[in-house]
């Protein structure tokens, strides 16, 4: 599964997004460690954090108002499993890792987001980093792929639920001024399951993408 | 009512409006609807005009690898055996690199690639996944027993055994293979080349093992002009090993 490995965009748009896996058969088994990670992240500005409880995904976002807030993720009755979070800057990034490093919960912690970021956090807290995921070329037909900023938003669900005609979509509607670009982003960032999807970047893009239209 | 809200809502744009004489609807396509359930989910129909019935295989298989939250049990339901995840909560594929600082799957020394076919955001059929899986078997693939995709494989020659879901379509699947370093540029070629053979986009991973705080394979692929991203993941080796 490698449904943050892909998030395109400059370096100045990626050095603000930022996925933190929590991961491990250890979850399973030590439910109050699990509850500690969710402290953990939520305690650091998240952008978005969720856990699955027995199977249900329990997600917060940043001024989604219709969703849960982060309160009630953390403090959710059930043990969580599939811990992710997703974060806007690297000085919190870095708290989590130190946060994790100190608590010694033993599960194992992925950062997804620019390398050379994460090698000074891990550098910084004195740990790893112990493997990569590199994301490589797209190949075959790219002739059938949007243009750069759609792919940029697009790219923040890799499991594609996100897809091209609902980001114009959007984009229209901002264009238009029926929306805020924020609103869009949520309401992007809602078809995203697996909460990966970083609504305050897909603003700011979609408000960049409309400027360089008019 | 017709307001045909949910148009966009389709990552792959199969919903569509269809002109008659006297009215205009909005119907999916159902060659092109992978059964994401995206459009569904999603509670903009306020109707009641969009719903899922129950699937038979092979199109469950679309859906299988399609709709994140549904999970694989299409596949043991259609007498599909070795994938034993059927809640999805392997997701599209393993846990590959996530907890490689405690099971050791790639090791000093080894590649982990995978493919991602359809990915981003354009499906796929599963002829043309074939056309990858068997290129990628040529190639020397050991295909992932825990990715739910080689279930449907035969992991010797890399041939689709399921030959009725030849002509099915879906969101992503993930093709995972492991080889030795010095193998890398040979096994990116052969993906490139098969890349020319289908209808669709993939996705190229590749995991690597660091060693004192750097990434060996890198070098290697800069010296071969081998695009390499700024971004991606990192497992910062906090994992303990599975004790009381």
């Amino acid at each position: 599964m490698t449904h943050s490995n892909h998030r395109r965009g400059d370096r100045e748009s990626l050095d603000q997004d930022y996925v933190i896996l929590v991961r491990g058969e250890l979850i399973k088994k030590y439910p109050e460690k699990a509850r500690k990670a969710v402290r953990i992240l939520a305690k650091h500005n998240p952008v978005g954090v969720i856990t699955r409880r027995k199977g249900i995904p329990i997600r917060y976002m940043r001024k989604w108002d219709e969703g849960m807030s982060l309160q009630k993720v953390v403090d959710h009755p059930d043990p969580p499993q599939y811990i992710h979070g997703v974060y806007e800057r690297k000085k919190d990034v870095q708290g989590i890792i130190q946060d994790f490093a100190d608590a010694e919960l033993g599960f194992s912690i992925v950062v997804s987001g620019v390398f050379e970021n994460t090698f000074c956090i891990c550098e910084k807290v004195g740990t790893g980093p112990h493997t990569v995921n590199m994301s490589m070329e797209t190949l075959g037909r790219t002739e059938l792929l949007p243009e750069d900023k759609i792919l940029e938003v697009m790219t923040m669900c890799g499991h594609s639920l996100v897809g091209e005609p609902l980001i114009r979509h959007f984009i229209n509607q901002v264009r238009k001024g029926r929306i805020t670009a924020e609103k869009a982003g949520l309401e992007l960032g809602r078809q995203c399951v697996c909460n990966f999807f970083n609504p305050i970047r897909a603003a700011k893009i979609i408000k960049e993408y409309v400027n360089l239209q008019r | 009512m017709v307001c045909w809200i949910c148009i966009p809502y389709c990552p792959l744009g199969a919903i569509k409006k269809i002109h008659t004489d006297t009215s205009t609807t909005a119907t999916i396509d159902q060659d092109e609807c992978v059964e994401c359930g995206v459009c569904l989910r999603s509670g903009v129909c306020k109707t009641e005009a969009i719903y899922w019935p129950e699937l038979e295989w092979p199109r469950a298989v679309r859906q299988a690898f399609s709709a994140v939250l549904i999970g694989y049990g299409a596949l043991s339901k259609a007498g599909v055996k070795g994938y034993d995840r059927p809640d999805g909560s392997g997701g599209r594929g393993t846990n590959e690199m996530k907890t490689n600082d405690v099971t050791g799957r790639i090791k000093d020394g080894e590649i982990g690639i995978a493919a991602e076919l359809g990915r981003p955001c354009q499906g796929f059929y599963f002829r043309d996944l074939e056309k990858v899986t068997l290129a990628m078997s040529q190639l020397g693939a050991e295909f992932e027993t825990e990715n739910p995709l080689t279930a449907l494989l035969d992991k010797k020659t890399g041939r689709i055994k399921h030959r009725e879901i030849m002509n099915e379509r879906a969101l992503s699947a993930i093709v995972e293979m492991k080889i030795g370093e010095e193998r890398v540029i040979e096994v990116l070629d052969g993906l490139k080349k098969v890349a020319k053979e289908i209808d669709t986009v993939f996705t190229v991973n590749i995991i690597n093992k660091c060693k004192d705080g750097s990434i060996p394979i890198k070098t290697t692929l800069e010296k071969a002009g081998i695009i390499v991203r700024i971004n991606g993941k990192t497992n910062i080796g906090l994992g303990r090993p599975l004790v009381e």
